[in-house]
């Protein structure tokens, strides 16, 4: 795997993290033109990438854990670090947990519904909100501490 | 007319929800940016005697001891004048008392001060007199000479209740000792080699690490413990060497 990585990459980590951020924000967007103007192709779009969002965010879970052992953390950055670790636990679990809604949903036709579809897309919302607090903690972690900056 | 007005409930929610994001934003970053200054003031001279955590018995001695600044950032101990020093300056014991380490301080060739701890097998805990929260405990020690367990301490009340890194021939241990019972988090190893081990731990909230110099052995999870006091246990027989030990208080965001 790590002959895969560019020179520059200290690891798989920071390839992977734009994979959940874009296609979950893709997805809300998608998911409120679906409720503003209801389409089947705009619904099964939504939930292919929203599905796609929570296998990214899978993915950038399990190269973080392994990422974070690898790097070097100065002092100050470790509650960052702990912080980072854990908003992307509870982004991963709303993920998967949202995505496996959406599709039961879709099964049982719930999403005809049009109160279904402003809820879903309300916790699609919260879930922008998860992953851009994140993303914002991995950022710090990088511009702020240095981590990952040198392989 | 409906699904027009279902539409317009929808922008505005949208914009709420944007306005409510906006305005968090705006608020976290005016407190980090006060977090920031005030943890910049702490490292740049009042590092010792900032949270009202220090003791009586610390403030009485506080001009006694070794603490020094260093980079701004870290408080740095090293080892005081020769033959007049006293370990209970800077420290306190939570477990033996100084008799079972006989401390003395010793000259390298570098002209280095080193505290020189020789263990007589009874375990000793010695501990700085102010109590932390999270923290980050850094420190330069040669082991050749003793054989036993050196553990890093932290979140420490008393004999049955702290949290440490360990280490012993080139194995780390991270874990805690609750009510007296103890509780490994993880487990790693380490090449020793022949010189100075720079032995470095970090606790910030549920997240605690072990590393050798800049290389995590050690990395567990567990609820956050009481503040406590940071220090050096030994449990073993031979000779300690102490160039130096930092402790950095780990801001909260």
């Amino acid at each position: 795997m790590e002959q895969l990585l560019p020179d520059w990459a200290p690891n798989a980590h920071p390839l992977i993290i734009h994979f959940p951020i874009a296609l979950w924000l893709l997805a809300t967007l998608f998911d409120l033109l679906s409720v503003i103007k209801p389409d089947n192709w705009l619904k099964k779009t939504v939930l292919s990438v929203y599905s796609l969002a929570a296998l990214s965010a899978l993915a950038a879970f399990l190269s973080g854990s392994q990422a974070i052992d690898e790097v070097a953390i100065p002092f100050q950055g470790e509650v960052t670090a702990g912080k980072h670790s854990d908003w992307g636990h509870y982004t991963l679990y709303f993920f998967i947990s949202y995505a496996i809604i959406r599709l039961i949903a879709f099964w049982k036709r719930w999403d005809k519904i049009k109160l279904v579809t402003i809820l879903l897309l309300l916790l699609g919302f919260i879930g922008s909100g998860m992953v851009a607090k994140t993303a914002d903690l991995g950022g710090k972690l990088v511009y702020k501490y240095g981590v990952g900056t040198k392989k | 007319m409906i699904k027009s007005n279902n539409s317009i409930l929808i922008l505005l929610m949208v914009l709420i929800f944007l306005a409510v994001s906006c305005s968090q934003r705006d608020k976290k970053d005016a407190t980090t940016e006060k977090g920031e200054s005030e943890m910049s003031n702490d490292m740049h001279g009042q590092a010792a005697e900032h949270d009202g955590h220090m003791s009586e018995d610390a403030k009485r001695h506080h001009d006694m001891g070794s603490m020094q600044m260093s980079d701004g950032e870290n408080m740095t101990w090293n080892p005081g004048n020769g033959s007049d020093y006293k370990m209970t300056n800077d420290f306190h014991f939570i477990i033996g008392s100084e008799e079972n380490i006989n401390p003395r301080v010793i000259q390298s060739d570098s002209g280095d001060k080193i505290l020189q701890l020789t263990a007589n097998g009874s375990p000793s805990a010695f501990v700085f007199h102010q109590a932390y929260g999270n923290v980050g405990m850094a420190t330069s020690v040669d082991v050749k000479g003793f054989e036993g367990t050196l553990k890093l301490i932290h979140h420490a009340e008393n004999a049955d209740n702290y949290e440490f890194v360990s280490i012993n021939a080139g194995n780390m241990k991270l874990g805690r000792i609750v009510n007296g019972k103890e509780n490994v988090l993880d487990k790693g190893n380490f090449e020793a080699g022949d010189e100075w081990i720079n032995l470095r731990l970090s606790a910030a909230g549920t997240h605690f690490k072990g590393y050798i110099g800049n290389e995590t052995i050690t990395h567990g999870h567990g609820d956050k413990m009481k503040d406590g006091y940071v220090g050096i246990m030994l449990d073993g027989t031979g000779i300690v060497s102490i160039k130096s030990l930092g402790i950095v208080k780990l801001e909260d965001e």
